[in-house]
C-alpha cells in the first residue's frame, strides 16, 4: 500500500489536560510508531463480600 | 523520517507526579509501565503488604502485540516544517504518564490495573 501524507501548517491555540495517568503519553510532535497495551479487570469479575479483614502480619 | 519542529509558546504543568517524565526535546524511544491494584473499601482500613502482584493473572498475562505485515511505502511531505501549539496547561501528570514536546521514534506503552471492591457484609447464603 502506497500511503501518501501532507502534512500542512498546524497551529493550535490552546491545550487543557487536567489528568494525564496510567502510561498516556501526550506528545507534541511526530512518532513513527505506537503501540498500546492494556489490561484491566473491575467488578464485578473481581469482588470480595465478606465480614472478614485479611490478616497479614 | 523527516520531522518537524514542535514550538510551544507557553507550558504549564502544576504536578509532575511520580514515575512521570516531562521531556522536552526529540526521543528516540518511550516504553512506558504502569502495574496498579487498586482496591477500594466499604470502610476506610488500610493494610500494609495485603495485596501481591504475584497473585493476579493479570500481571503475567503476555499481551499479544498487534502484527503489522502489511508492505506499507509511507510518504510525508511537510509543507510546513513547525507544529505550533501558542498555550499548554496540564494539571497533573501521573503513573508513568508522559508529557512530550518534541519527536520520537517509537512509543511502547502497557497498562495493567486490578480492580478489586470489598463490601464489609456477611456473604449471602446459596439457599436464599
Amino acid at each position: 500500500m502506497d500511503f501518501n501524507v501532507i502534512n500542512g501548517d498546524l497551529v493550535i491555540g490552546k491545550i487543557d489536560i487536567t489528568y494525564l495517568s496510567t502510561s498516556s503519553t501526550f506528545l507534541v510532535g511526530d512518532i513513527r510508531a505506537v503501540s498500546l497495551l492494556s489490561a484491566y479487570d473491575t467488578p464485578p469479575e473481581k469482588m470480595i463480600v465478606g465480614v472478614t479483614i485479611p490478616f497479614i502480619e | 523520517m523527516h520531522k518537524r519542529i514542535s514550538a510551544v509558546g507557553r507550558i504549564k504543568i502544576n504536578t509532575v507526579g511520580a514515575s512521570t517524565m516531562f521531556e522536552v526535546g526529540d526521543s528516540r524511544q518511550m516504553m512506558p509501565l504502569n502495574y496498579t491494584i487498586a482496591v477500594q473499601r466499604e470502610k476506610s482500613i488500610y493494610i500494609q503488604s495485603e495485596f501481591n502482584f504475584f497473585d493476579y493473572q493479570i500481571f503475567a498475562r503476555p499481551l499479544l502485540q498487534p502484527v503489522v505485515d502489511e508492505p506499507l511505502r509511507m510518504t510525508r511531505t511537510n509543507v510546513s516544517p513547525n507544529i505550533v501549539v501558542q498555550d499548554i496547561n496540564v494539571f497533573i501528570t501521573s503513573s508513568s504518564s508522559i508529557a512530550h514536546i518534541g519527536s520520537s521514534e517509537e512509543l511502547t506503552a502497557q497498562s495493567r490495573i486490578k480492580h478489586i471492591r470489598h463490601l464489609l457484609r456477611e456473604e449471602p447464603t446459596k439457599s436464599s
